[in-house]
């Protein structure tokens, strides 16, 4: 004799150990199978455009570093370039190269975590605690130069603050770093 | 309503702009042509109140589904209060003067 099942709602976050960050799932479950699934997003959302519209451009660079805070420099570039391009401003040849080492660099190990964290969810942790070893190098230095070491609110609109690094800790660095990652 | 079209096979590019009309702006979904605007008209409802006649779910995206209004209207005026919560502050920080830093 068959046994009698029932379909049921199960409501799956939106804090969850598993969804890296808070999401919620509205799954529809018969036994182990789930054959509907409604995602409700939107509990990270804080009006970014909104707040935009209230302050001075150059008040909304802090906010820019938490669109997303693993590369806060890209997003301090990009919103600064939009700015410079409606008002028509230039900055000098020694922001450019500046903005594009931090660019990269926070692009490389943004990238880090990335990777180590796509290893931790197919169930290799070693490779995290490397990933993160080798972001420090780079932390250091932005700490250096901006004194933070996640959002930098470093990249201005006129590429205005402050210009006086990188200095010597700065050079030397690609060598040393490619040559002591293990890999 | 501005639409960015492109073609990966022939390489074409197009963009088609619509105006619409307040008080109640409404056009078609293409939601049931191309599935990635499925979240996507659902965020222009939610932000500016657009109605996409023939989507399966309209519903707000991001906001609570019983927020009052679509706040990137320009005419836009937040309530005082969210379920008792309040929503203003009573001195907001003042804004950077240009020529100053």
């Amino acid at each position: 004799m068959p046994l009698k099942t029932e379909t049921m709602i199960l409501n799956m976050g939106p804090q969850h150990p598993s969804t890296h960050g808070v999401l919620r799932f509205i799954l529809r479950t018969d036994g182990e199978i789930i054959f509907a699934c409604r995602p409700d997003v939107g509990f990270l959302h804080r009006g970014l455009e909104k707040i935009a519209e209230q302050v001075a451009y150059a008040q909304f660079t802090p906010y820019t570093d938490r669109i997303d805070y693993l590369a806060a420099m890209n997003c301090n570039l990009g919103f600064a370039m939009t700015v410079e391009r409606l008002a028509g401003v230039e900055v000098p040849p020694r922001a450019e190269y500046i903005r594009v080492l931090v660019a990269e660099l926070n692009r490389i190990i943004s990238h880090l975590i990335s990777v180590g964290a796509f290893a931790l969810d197919l169930g290799a942790v070693t490779p995290f605690t490397h990933a993160l070893r080798e972001r420090e190098w780079v932390s250091d230095l932005f700490e250096e130069l901006c004194g933070a070491r996640l959002t930098y609110n470093y990249v201005r609109v006129g590429a205005g603050w402050p210009l006086t690094c990188p200095r010597a800790s700065w050079t030397g660095w690609p060598a040393s770093w490619t040559t002591s990652s293990p890999g | 309503m501005v639409y960015h079209l492109h073609s990966l096979a022939l390489g074409h590019r197009l963009t088609l702009k619509l105006r619409l009309e307040r008080p109640a702006p409404s056009l078609a979904s293409v939601s049931d042509i191309w599935a990635a605007a499925d979240w996507m008209e659902r965020e222009a409802f939610d932000m500016f109140g657009l109605r996409f006649d023939g989507h399966r779910y309209l519903a707000r995206l991001l906001l609570p589904e019983d927020w009052v209004g679509h706040p990137l209207l320009k005419d836009y005026r937040e309530e005082a209060e969210y379920h008792g919560i309040s929503t203003t502050r009573e001195e907001a920080a003042p804004a950077v003067s240009a020529g100053e830093d």
